[in-house]
């Protein structure tokens, strides 16, 4: 028989406990002082040092600040395009292969290429822009096909307003699509947007901290800041989440008489 | 103001659904017929949502529907669904009319996807009928999923808000249509 109910807390603190196990182990045999593998304990000493510096909220602030810019941009630019698209058919036709070519090319040679165009400390936005668009376009031009056309004609035959159609109506359509899209893209900007700092190297970021530990075989310090990008990129999923939850109660709930 | 349908056809593919179908509606009617004969065709036509493929009408302003299907923002209740297509409808008369079609306090605070079948059709009904613009009514099976004491009483509230508006009202309910006491118009394959 198939569960339908979620796992338990005690269950999730277990699957977590097996798996730091794992880690412990796998790192136990490898050795060397944890040079190829850190234990868990020792990225935790890591992060533990790393936490009370200035430097380490600077890297957090100037990465942060960056990425979620480029997320931001794209998903205006994500709205704008797919609103766009869903209405003149050309359009549609004409982003479909960019919107493509975006998807499928790696990570590392849009950087390459981006550095020849953007100065270092701002390749986390155009990479982080370039990653997060796609993904917003395709949920929104999903969403606008959700959308009810009953409603939708509803709407036409009581003449409601422009605003009150797009509250009521074409905001609850695309919203489940653009949300999942855009809690998908949040976690995908960090990932595109480190990747991009750690080629790039602009000074001050996650990237080049992830780098500087790289290079000096702090391997610790690689998991350490690999777990803050990590928690950094589920926490504000988490938060995108909730915040696009509460806009679409607060736009489409209730009606103003 | 009257509704002229002067010669009217539609066909879809090699179906005819509606042949030279001419009526003059200059006050509220009952539109009867089989399924199937172009009834909803018709209403559609109307409304603006389909184009003939030959007749005119003339005589359709700002009108007000009850469709097939119920059509409420599932997320509003059911007030929130008449203030929004209402063009200045208070929510006090909203509220006056909708508990005398039977909700209650309970009821009206639910959004309207959480409603029973009856109770959308209901506020489906109310929306058409309180909408304050509505020159002309057109009213697809409003009755639909009501036991005979509520049609009795959504048919006594059909005839006092639609008042001597231009309305035509669907139906296959000959009991529904005698609680009307308007005039009705057959619709037969025969005819279209």
């Amino acid at each position: 028989m198939i569960s339908t109910t979620g796992p338990k807390g005690w269950q999730r603190l277990a699957v977590l406990a097996f798996w730091l196990a794992v880690w412990q182990l796998a790192a136990m045999t490898l050795g060397h002082g944890g040079l190829f593998l850190a234990t868990p304990w020792q990225a935790l000493q890591a992060l533990a040092r790393l936490l009370p510096t200035a430097e380490f909220w600077q890297r957090i602030a100037f990465s942060a600040l960056r990425i979620l810019a480029g997320f931001a941009l794209a998903v205006a630019g994500g709205l704008l395009l797919g609103a766009g698209s869903a209405r003149w058919q050309g359009l549609r036709l004409l982003l479909e292969p960019l919107m493509q070519l975006i998807r499928a090319m790696p990570v590392a040679s849009f950087v390459i290429l981006a550095l020849l165009w953007v100065r270092g400390a701002n390749l986390s936005v155009v990479v982080s822009f370039t990653h997060v668009l796609p993904v917003v376009y395709a949920g929104v031009l999903a969403g606008i096909a959700d959308t009810d056309a009953q409603l939708l004609e509803m709407a036409r035959v009581y003449r409601l307003p422009l605003a009150a159609r797009l509250r009521y109506i074409w905001l609850p359509g695309i919203f489940p699509s653009f949300c999942e899209s855009c809690i998908a893209a949040m976690g995908m900007c960090w990932k595109s947007g480190v990747s991009a700092e750690v080629i790039g190297l602009p000074d001050h970021s996650v990237g080049d901290a992830l780098y500087r530990a790289k290079i000096t075989l702090s391997t610790p310090d690689v998991f350490a800041w690999t777990l803050v990008i990590v928690l950094l990129s589920a926490l504000l999923s988490a938060a995108a989440t909730r915040g696009l939850r509460a806009a679409k109660r607060r736009l489409c709930g209730e009606v103003r008489a | 103001m009257s509704i002229v349908i002067q010669n009217l056809s539609k066909r879809f593919g090699g179906k005819v659904v509606l042949q030279n179908f001419s009526w003059t509606v200059d006050g509220p009617q009952v539109l009867m017929g089989p399924s199937g004969c172009g009834k909803t065709t018709l209403l559609r036509i109307l409304l603006g949502l389909e184009t003939p493929d030959t007749g005119t009408v003339t005589g359709v302003t700002t009108p007000a529907a009850v469709f097939q299907e119920d059509r409420l923002c599932p997320q509003l209740t059911a007030l929130d669904n008449l203030v929004l297509t209402g063009h200045g409808l208070t929510r006090a008369q909203a509220e006056r009319e909708l508990r005398a079609l039977g909700f209650t306090g309970a009821e009206l605070a639910l959004p309207a996807a959480r409603l029973s079948g009856g109770q959308k059709r209901r506020a489906a009904l109310l929306r058409a009928l309180l909408c304050q613009d509505a020159q002309t009514l057109l009213l697809d099976e409003p009755f639909t999923g009501m036991d005979a004491e509520l049609v009795a009483q959504a048919a006594a509230a059909v005839v006092r808000l639609a008042g001597s508006r231009p309305a035509i009202l669907v139906t296959h309910d000959s009991a529904a249509a005698e609680l009307l006491g308007w005039p009705v118009r057959r619709l037969t394959p025969a005819q279209t």
